[in-house]
């Protein structure tokens, strides 16, 4: 399976509403799309130069594909995201953490309640093999120290690296039952390991859509 | 084929300059990318009001969108045409159209 973040910035001057409109069609994409999986969206609740995200999932490269070139992906959510389209509600400029993704055997990510907590790592181009497998090893193995960490899923970067080569290498992937449990994890003296160059952190409510 | 459609409100005195803009800065890096122009017009200048400008371009299908999108978000000269764009336009819409079967252009 293929997992994927957007993660927008949002013009200030856009109206409320139809952010909440583009929030339901990002979280309904699948009843359009069938190949856009476990659709939901979040609010960014940090710091992160993000207003909003959405994350999903395709069962391939090929389904993603297909996500690609579907009409309802050009036509409709393209009218708000696509910079070039008049209706565009994207703030200009870099795009800060933008899109990324992994591939996994199963949906262990799959929650529809709670926070979830996305952080882009960037590993040192100079670390060896060995090192990054320690790296992704003992990241993983978080939720197994910490009690309040329910999901912890670390993967290579493989989206978005045609427009920005190397900006992030690396997701690591977390949630929580709620914000309380999350500043319980961030408050444990836990620093990353010193192959992480650079890290950026976005998290979220995570909302559905009743089916 | 399908088509897409763009349509934007314009100042009548930004009319001049904004064609200008879609023939010198947009069009040469769109035609690279493999856009094909069928069209561009607009309302009368002189109805007390804001002019529409319309272009409309040809497509395969929706997988020739896909590429030539693709191509649009690492073109260089994107940039330049949107902040044109924006600079001379009020607001305006996208549309992508698939033709009747009584329609004279397919």
């Amino acid at each position: 399976m293929q997992r994927r973040f957007e993660m927008y910035r949002l013009r200030d001057d856009v109206d409320p509403k139809i952010v909440h409109k583009l929030e339901r069609i990002l979280r309904g994409c699948g009843r359009f799309i069938p190949e856009v999986l476990d659709s939901a969206t979040g609010r960014s609740l940090g710091e992160a130069d993000v207003t909003l995200v959405w994350e999903n999932a395709y069962e391939s490269a090929e389904s993603y594909s297909r996500y690609m070139r579907h009409p309802y992906h050009i036509c409709i959510l393209d009218r708000y995201l696509l910079p070039e389209s008049p209706q565009c509600i994207l703030a200009g400029g870099e795009p800060g953490v933008g899109l990324m993704g992994y591939e996994i055997d199963t949906p262990l990510y799959r929650r529809t309640r709670g926070i979830r907590r996305v952080v882009a790592l960037r590993v040192s181009a100079n670390s060896e093999p060995d090192q990054l497998t320690e790296l992704e090893q003992a990241l993983t193995e978080a939720s197994s120290r910490f009690e309040e960490l329910e999901l912890s899923i670390v993967a290579r970067n493989s989206m978005g690296q045609e427009w920005f080569p190397g900006v992030f290498t690396h997701i690591w992937e977390q949630a929580f039952e709620n914000e309380e449990a999350l500043e319980r994890f961030l408050g444990r003296d836990e620093s990353l390991p010193p192959e992480i160059e650079h890290s950026v952190s976005v998290h979220y409510a995570i909302e559905t859509e009743p089916m | 084929m399908i088509y897409l459609e763009e349509s934007m409100q314009v100042e009548a005195s930004n009319l001049s300059e904004y064609l200008e803009a879609i023939e010198q800065i947009y069009l040469p890096a769109a035609r690279e990318r493999g856009m094909r122009l069928l069209a561009c017009w607009h309302t009368p200048i002189d109805l007390g009001e804001d002019v529409t400008v319309t272009t409309l371009f040809e497509l395969r299908d929706f997988e020739e969108w896909d590429e030539l999108r693709k191509r649009a978000v690492v073109d260089p000269a994107l940039p330049a045409w949107l902040a044109a764009r924006s600079s001379l336009t009020k607001k305006g819409t996208r549309r992508f159209y698939e033709p009747a079967a009584f329609s004279p252009l397919r």
